[in-house]
């Protein structure tokens, strides 16, 4: 192969499972916003606009900018950082940090995104109806417990997959 | 040490692009993930060149960079272990001496057994074939040189069951 078929190779992108899980929590992401910011926009036309209806963009707003501001740039950074150069060992141990350390984090925004998903269904009817209220405190517990269950079957395998091969180490230096 | 310029490094991948192959012709189970393989270890040694000062030599940097990538280059349904096929294509990279047959099909058998191992077994296999000292294995992998030697020894018992 030659320089110039090598250079055509590394202009391509990444494809290792790592950046591949970071692309995907972010499409998710941007997915859910964009519904959210469709549903608020499709309210705003229909309905005349409330102040349950401006609480929730100003709610959806403040979270659009935590992710774009923090949770983007972070994943990005993981993405693009370097980490192959150290032994195979510190490699895995970096690995699996970084990347529960992100899967944590796009839980916790994945939780968050509750919030603004509560205010349009306030700002379907218009105002805080108790039995739309009391739906969304009833159904949180079951939305944590999918959110959970969602990260560790598409992600989580992942990570068990990296720490078998730390315990596979681990297990040559204990013996 | 001073950083390696663009065209060093190329030419120095182009060099040493056999143990690349090789790495791919270990991890990887079908021909796609042998292809996806050699195309991300070539982009994360593109990403890391920059890093790369000179201190150590550049093939024990690579096996580096490569090991690591492949390691963690996991395919859905990786725990079911598939034998690996010798394809021609993917070997051309590969400085053979001429055998004969009977080397040959030792040689198919061994690779198949090989493939059998998980990914820190086959680090340590390469690096071993490879002809490196048990102190650069153990520096490459971050275990003692003692239980690399342990481990390999162990290895090299699993594998002689395996072929018989």
């Amino acid at each position: 192969m030659s320089a110039v078929e090598i250079k055509k190779i590394v202009a391509h992108s990444s494809i290792s499972p790592m950046a591949k899980i970071r692309k995907n929590m972010m499409f998710e992401l941007i997915a859910i916003l964009v519904v959210l910011v469709g549903f608020f926009v499709f309210v705003l036309l229909k309905e005349q606009p409330t102040n349950v209806l401006y609480l929730g963009l100003g709610v959806l707003t403040a979270i659009s900018l935590f992710i774009l501001l923090f949770v983007f740039p972070k994943f990005y950074r993981h993405t693009k950082k370097v980490d192959v150069v150290h032994s195979v060992s510190t490699n895995l141990y970096q690995n699996i940090t970084k990347l529960q350390s992100d899967l944590e984090l796009y839980e916790k925004t994945m939780l968050f995104l509750y919030v603004p998903a509560c205010f349009a269904g306030f700002a379907l009817s218009n105002y805080f109806n108790k039995y739309i209220v009391l739906f969304f405190v009833v159904f949180f517990p079951v939305y944590y417990f999918l959110v959970k269950k969602w990260t560790k079957f598409f992600y989580g395998q992942y990570v068990e997959e990296l720490e078998e091969l730390v315990q596979e180490l681990q297990q040559v230096e204990e013996e | 040490m001073k950083q390696i310029s663009e065209e060093q490094f190329l030419q120095l991948f182009e060099d040493n692009q056999g143990i690349i192959y090789k790495i791919c012709y270990l991890y990887g189970k079908t021909e796609v993930d042998k292809q996806d393989l050699f195309q991300e270890i070539s982009i994360q040694l593109w990403k890391a060149y920059p890093t790369y000062k000179g201190t150590a030599k550049f093939t024990t940097w690579m096996y580096r960079v490569a090991l690591n990538t492949a390691i963690t280059f996991f395919r859905k349904g990786k725990k079911k272990r598939q034998e690996i096929e010798l394809k021609p294509e993917i070997t051309s990279g590969l400085v053979y001496a001429e055998y004969d047959d009977e080397t040959e099909r030792k040689l198919k058998n061994m690779y198949k057994a090989i493939g059998n191992l998980n990914a820190i077994e086959k680090a340590l296999v390469f690096l071993y074939l490879e002809g490196k000292p048990y102190t650069e294995i153990s520096d490459t992998l971050g275990i003692s040189s003692v239980n690399a030697r342990v481990k390999m020894n162990r290895i090299k018992i699993k594998l002689r069951e395996m072929l018989t």
